[in-house]
């Protein structure tokens, strides 16, 4: 039986990139830190340059179980899978999550977010790896 | 007055994404917020309508990370090219300014500083174009 290749059963984890909305900066951040703290088991892959043609970005989204999250009712992020073709994605609806959680980002800036909207960004940390945990069973099954 | 649109990369994985990102908020929020609107990338590529406006109306400024340029490319998908960009990895190598990768997800005193720096470029090119429109 070959050995499963740990490279291919990583999780593409594609964030909103937006910038308009406090909500971008915090998904923004709550991936940078689950990618830090799961390398192994997460790609980050940029939207705005997988967008733009890129070709490694693109290659990734194809290869690897993909997990987008998106900041607003626009969902440019699952937008971007269908245009590419991308058909093995989750998303993570972040109004939806701020909903359930009862979590309000008034007060919490763009350009700093600061230590409340840094504990959101930690919820929504908690959040990515609870999908990849389903992804990765799924993957090994 | 008529106002100038400025989209950024938004690279997550380079430090240069994140000074690009906090350099385009001080010129909004701060520096010339009566003359610029901030355009969003990954929405422009999507056609939504808000951001689609933006860049058929305004002048349009890419703030760009890389030679991957990816606003411009995404522009040019949409049909329309930004009249004036800036490179910030350009900007920062010329100027041997060199944010820690480690600031990624929270910009340090360096990249605090590049991102003013760049900041104020921009803003510099945002009055340019708004005399030339007057």
């Amino acid at each position: 039986m070959p050995k499963p290749n740990p490279e291919k059963q990583r999780v593409a984890l594609m964030p909103c990139g937006g910038i308009g909305q406090v909500i971008s900066t915090v998904i923004r951040r709550a991936s940078i830190l689950a990618w830090e703290e799961a390398s192994d088991r997460i790609l980050l892959v940029n939207s705005p340059a997988a967008a733009a043609g890129d070709e490694d970005e693109i290659q990734n989204l194809h290869e690897h179980p993909v997990l987008a999250v998106d900041g607003c009712l626009e969902r440019c992020g699952a937008k971007l899978l269908d245009e590419i073709g991308v058909k093995d994605y989750r998303v993570l609806f972040a109004p939806e999550t701020l909903a359930k959680r009862r979590l309000s980002l008034s007060g919490v800036s763009r350009s700093t977010l600061g230590e409340k909207g840094r504990k959101i960004a930690d919820v929504f940390k908690g959040e990515i790896f609870l999908i990849l945990l389903e992804v990765g069973k799924r993957v090994k099954e | 007055m008529r106002k100038v649109c400025l989209m950024t990369c938004s690279a997550l994985t380079d430090v240069v994404g994140s000074v690009a990102r906090r350099a385009v908020y001080l010129v909004v929020e701060e520096l010339r917020p009566e003359c610029t609107v901030l355009g969003c990338l990954p929405a422009t590529n999507a056609g939504v309508k808000e951001d689609m406006d933006y860049i058929r109306d305004y002048p349009t400024i890419a703030v760009e990370g890389c030679n991957r340029r990816c606003v411009s490319v995404v522009m040019q998908k949409k049909g329309y090219r930004p009249v004036l960009i800036f490179d910030v990895g350009e900007y920062l190598a010329r100027g041997g300014i060199q944010p820690e990768p480690g600031e990624i997800k929270e910009l340090g005193s360096v990249g605090k500083e590049a991102a003013r720096l760049v900041a104020q470029k921009v803003a510099g090119l945002v009055d340019t174009l708004v005399k030339e429109e007057q």
